[in-house]
Parts: C-alpha cells; structure tokens; sequence
C-alpha cells in the first residue's frame, strides 16, 4: 500500500494526467447528458412553439433545466483543476480525483437525459394546460436532485483526498 | 367501455419529439364536450355554422352554409398536408391517407360495376393517388398506372366480382386488401397494431352481425371476415352459429360484450344499427387516448389524425341534424366521443 501510494504512476499514468482525465471526464459526460436532455426536452418544446409561440416564457425554463447537469460537471472539473491539482504529485491521489469525478460524470450524464424526457413530457401537458407549468417544473426538479447529490458525491470524494 | 384487456406500449422515437410538441399543441385545439354543446345548443344550422367559427374553425366557415361539405373536406385535406408534413418515416403514417385511395377506389368500381354514383364519397387532395387516376384506371381496367397495392387490390376485386356478381365480393375484397397493407406497415408499432386489431374485429363484428339479422348464410360470413383480428376467424363462426342473444355474454370477458349488447338492444328497438357504429368509434377514440401517454413516437401524430377525423365527423353530423330540424338531444345520442 505504502508502495503504491509512493509509485510515480498508476495504471501507467501520472497524477497530473489521472487528475486532468478526471476533470475532462466529469464536464465531458454531464455536459453531453445536458445536450441530449436539452435536445430533447428542445424538440418537443419547438413543436408546440411551431402552434403556440406565446407558450415560449414557460417553455423556456423546461427546456434549460436538463443543462444544469453540465454546469455540475464544469465545477467539479474547475475544482480539480484548479483547486486540487496540487494534490496530483502523489500519483494515486490523482487517481483518487479521476474516481471523484465519477459519481458528478455518470449521475448528471443519465440523469440530464431522463430530465430531458420528464420536461419533454412536461412541454406536451403545458401546450394543453398552460396554467400547470409549475407542476411540470416541480416533476422535472425531481430529477435533478440526484444531479445535485452526484455533485455533493463528487466534492465530498475531493475534499477526501 | 373497458379497455382493460387491451396492452399499450409505444415505440418511443425521438425523431418525431418536434411532431409531437406540434400535436400536443394541436390536440388542445380539438373540440371537447363544452364545445360540442356549444354547437348543439345554437338553434338552427346557420348559428350552429357561426358557432363552429367560435370554436376554433374560422377558416372553415370563411364560406356560406350551403359549402359545408367542401369546407370539411379541405379541413380534411390540411389535416393530411399536416400529416405528411410531421412524419419523419413516410411508410409510418402513409397508410392512413392509403385507406382513402382505397375508398376512392371502391367508389369507383362500384360506380362502374353497379351504377353508384360517386357523389361525395371522393375527397381529392387526402389519399396518396389522385382519385382522377383511380378512376381512370377503374374505367380502361388498366392497373398499372396505380401504386402496386391499390392496383392488385383493384384489379382482384374486379375479377373476383366477374364471378361472384355481387357487390359484397368488391367490399370484402377491398377491405382484406387494405387491412393486409396496414397490418404489414403498422408492424414494429406495439401501440398500432393494436389499433389495427381492433379496427378488424369491429369490422369483423358488424359483418356478423349484420349477415346474422339479414339471414345470411354461413359462407358469406367465412368469405367476408377479415383475418389478423384479437377475436379468432373460428370463434366468430362459432359465435354466427349461436343466438344472438347469447352473443354479449359470449363476449363478456372482451371489449365488445357491451358493445354488442346495447347495440342489440338498440336494434329491437329501432331496427337500427347506428348505435353499434357509434359505440365502435367510441371504443376506437378511447384507445386512440392512450397515445396521450406516450412521451413521442409515430402514435400521437397518427392518434391525432384519426380523432381529427372522427371530430369532422362529429362537425358533419351536428349540421346534417340541424339541417333536418333535429333536435340537439337527437343530434347528441348520435356524437362520438371526444379526443380530449
């Protein structure tokens, strides 16, 4: 263990790259979830625009919504770039920063798709029922909370190190 | 009416994510039962007419009274500009405007076979082929200026009607053909093929039903069901063969055991069978409901089509009432159910 904490390499990478893949890793997943949720939620919002274009102010929020993953994902690699990248010396404790990056990278990248898809529906029920946009945001927020906890999940795992 | 029995699950396609937002926009637009009474309670066709421009048709009613059929069928023919305008995959919405070509076609051929007239049975601008070519090709029994399914369906129609001379032969064959073709493009699409399946045993079901109150004989029921239904080709035979009495019970445990017993019922009274065609669209729109629930997909743009059309329907038969001075009560029995 002592050997392996003290290695100037692991897996054959430095702390510095294990650290730099982390950062890329974390804004890369969550930042292609934000896309695809956005693309879709967008779509279906372009649609009921095309018939209704006063609808666009709460359609609007829904549609940002699912980009928020990749927000997360920006400071999460912000952190490890330019907060603990000092730790990178010790080559496991960057390796420590690449598995830090995972819960932010994998939870934001499957959760901005599947909010993606709630605020879709969401878009469908307020092209009928304009007045319960608020109810179509609060189901899509459902969603995000385990964005924000793969968020959490990440920072605690950093301040770890 | 239940449609518990009946499974839905939707091909979920984000391709078609635009049509739907579109769609669901749309389906807000559709009239609902407010609306409906909105139209019955005018007095006469003429406020009824003015009403429907209230409800959303204002460019439908731009022209007079006396035009309402030319103006419901242009409504028809945006409905399928719509239609081919949303949909990503042509094959996956061209078999509802195939079923017109294949209307236009029987229309054809009965006028020719029989002496029909075609009279407003043709909607121009709706079907894939124009019906000017359809009656040509009906007229010199050249086929092949025809798309490869409407010209064998037209052609197999013709002669099997050479040697059976009756006109029944030109509707059962049509519709075999027909119902073949958009079991064979529907396929893949869970939420469709149901549809499809349900579309057959109702048809299956008023062909029973009406062969069993004419008296006909078993061989035109075997020659006129169509085949792919829920309802199996053998238990419908079995079900010809027993009372008709028994024929609700019979089908308790499916969608159509009440179907079929108020649609009796209602025959012993009045010796009519508009309430079966009712209660089979109604049974139609209900399933057609369910693709509220799909996210997106093909489902909710062809839903739409096919409760835009039952809704012009609806439009058709409040100014025919009100035309002939029928009460708004007499004129409601007979409505389908809305969409929304």
């Amino acid at each position: 263990m002592q050997e392996a904490a003290e290695a100037a390499t692991v897996l054959g990478l430095s702390g510095q790259a294990w650290a730099f893949l982390g950062a890329a890793v974390a804004y890369g997943m969550a930042g292609i979830g934000s896309a695809i949720g956005i693309g879709i939620a967008g779509r279906v919002a372009n649609g009921v625009l095309a018939e209704d274009p006063n609808k666009f102010g709460s359609l609007l929020l829904l549609t940002a919504l699912p980009g928020t993953q990749g927000f997360y994902g920006f400071i999460t690699a912000f952190m490890i770039l330019f907060v603990f990248i000092g730790k990178a010396a010790v080559a496991m404790s960057g390796f420590m920063m690449f598995a830090a990056s995972l819960p932010i990278a994998i939870a934001g990248f499957l959760s901005a798709i599947y909010q993606g898809m709630v605020c879709a529906a969401g878009a469908g029920m307020i092209a009928k029922r304009p007045e319960e946009v608020g109810k179509a945001i609060v189901l899509g927020v459902f969603v995000e909370t385990y964005a924000v906890l793969g968020l959490i999940a990440s920072i605690l795992l950093l301040l770890a190190i | 009416m239940s449609l518990a029995l009946l499974e839905t699950s939707f091909r979920q396609d984000g391709a078609y994510a635009f049509a739907t937002g579109q769609i669901r926009a749309l389906e807000a637009k559709l009239l609902d039962g407010a609306k409906y009474q909105r139209l019955l309670d005018a007095p006469d066709a003429i406020e009824a007419w003015r009403a429907l421009a209230e409800v959303g048709y204002t460019k439908a009613t731009e022209v007079r009274l006396d035009h309402y059929e030319q103006a419901l069928q242009s409504e028809l023919r945006e409905l399928y500009d719509l239609v081919r305008r949303l949909t990503v995959r042509p094959r996956e919405t061209d078999w509802l405007a195939q079923r017109y070509d294949f209307h236009h076609l029987k229309v054809y051929l009965k006028a020719k076979l029989l002496g029909e007239e075609p009279g407003e049975g043709v909607v121009p601008g709706v079907g894939l082929v124009p019906p000017k070519l359809i009656e040509t090709a009906v007229q010199t029994e050249i086929w092949s200026a025809l798309p490869e399914a409407l010209a064998h369906a037209g052609e197999r129609a013709f002669r099997e009607y050479q040697t059976t001379k009756q006109a029944q032969t030109l509707d059962v064959v049509l519709d075999t053909e027909l119902f073949a073709l958009i079991q064979r493009e529907v396929s893949g699409h869970p939420y469709l093929e149901t549809l499809v399946a349900l579309w057959t045993d109702l048809l299956n079901l008023k062909t029973l039903l009406r062969a069993k109150l004419l008296h006909r004989e078993r061989g035109f029921v075997e020659r006129a069901l169509l085949p792919a239904g829920m309802l199996e080709k053998s238990k419908l035979l079995k079900l010809f063969e027993s009372a008709v009495e028994t024929w609700a019970e019979e089908l308790r445990h499916t969608e159509y055991g009440e179907l079929i017993g108020r649609s009796l019922r209602a025959w012993e009274e009045q010796q009519s069978l508009a309430l079966l065609e009712k209660l089979s669209d109604d049974l139609v729109v209900n399933y057609l409901k369910r693709a509220k629930l799909a996210l997106y997909g093909v489902e909710p743009l062809v839903a739409y089509a096919l409760a835009k059309e039952i809704e012009l329907k609806n439009i058709r038969m409040i100014l025919i009432g009100k035309l002939n001075g029928l009460s708004k009560e007499a004129i409601a029995e007979r409505l389908r159910v809305s969409y929304v």
